[in-house]
């Protein structure tokens, strides 16, 4: 019952590149809603 | 199914980041009361003129509500009733507009007051003014040619 391991993919740059692109969209969220709080 | 610990990690931050957003939206329109700024109140387009409190559009100070002062203005092609107003630092203000003719934006550049006119509809904008300063108000729906000198003056003072 021996199932074949397959090599996992190697996706560390995917990972950052994922990652950088969250970060993005969550700091510029951030700072739409800060300016919309800051406002009156 | 098989799925990449990495995989794993930015689902889990892509779909934690949609829930803190819509918390804090949910939050900011039930707990707050954010809404459009449209409020549920028809108005004969063609009789603005007469019609209460467009009749008298101007800043009016006003007791015994949430907020101290009415700003009242009327919108038509290609400039606001009044062209421009004052009101004091620190003070709350309930801006309530309508417009006579087309479909008007009613902007004060710099702060979260942003809203459409609509023929027959009465918008509405409540905001406590904590910024001394002058503010552009202006047309941002396009009205027609005169739509880029469509403007008026929100002027906060101490």
């Amino acid at each position: 019952m021996s199932k074949k391991q397959e090599k996992e993919p190697e996706l560390k740059g995917t990972l950052y590149s994922v990652f950088f692109v969250g970060a993005f969209i969550l700091v510029t969220w951030f700072m739409a809603f800060y300016l919309f709080i800051d406002r009156f | 199914m098989h799925i990449h610990k990495y995989e794993k990690w930015w689902l889990t931050l892509g779909v934690s980041s949609l829930v803190v957003f819509l918390i804090i939206v949910g939050i900011s329109a039930f707990h707050y009361g954010s809404h459009p700024p449209s409020a549920k109140v028809y108005i004969d387009p063609e009789r603005v003129d007469e019609i209460a409190p467009f009749n008298n559009p101007g800043v009016h100070k006003v007791e015994g509500k949430d907020w101290d002062y009415e700003v009242v203005f009327v919108a038509s092609a290609f400039y606001y009733n009044p062209p421009e107003i004052e009101v004091p630092l620190g003070s709350t203000v309930k801006f309530i507009a309508t417009t006579k003719d087309v479909v008007h934006g009613f902007q004060a550049a710099g702060t979260n007051i942003n809203m459409m006119l609509e023929p027959g509809y009465v918008s509405e904008y409540v905001t406590t003014v904590d910024k001394a300063g002058e503010f552009l108000i202006l047309c941002n729906e396009y009205c027609g040619v005169g739509h880029s000198t469509m403007t008026s003056m929100l002027k906060v003072v101490e």
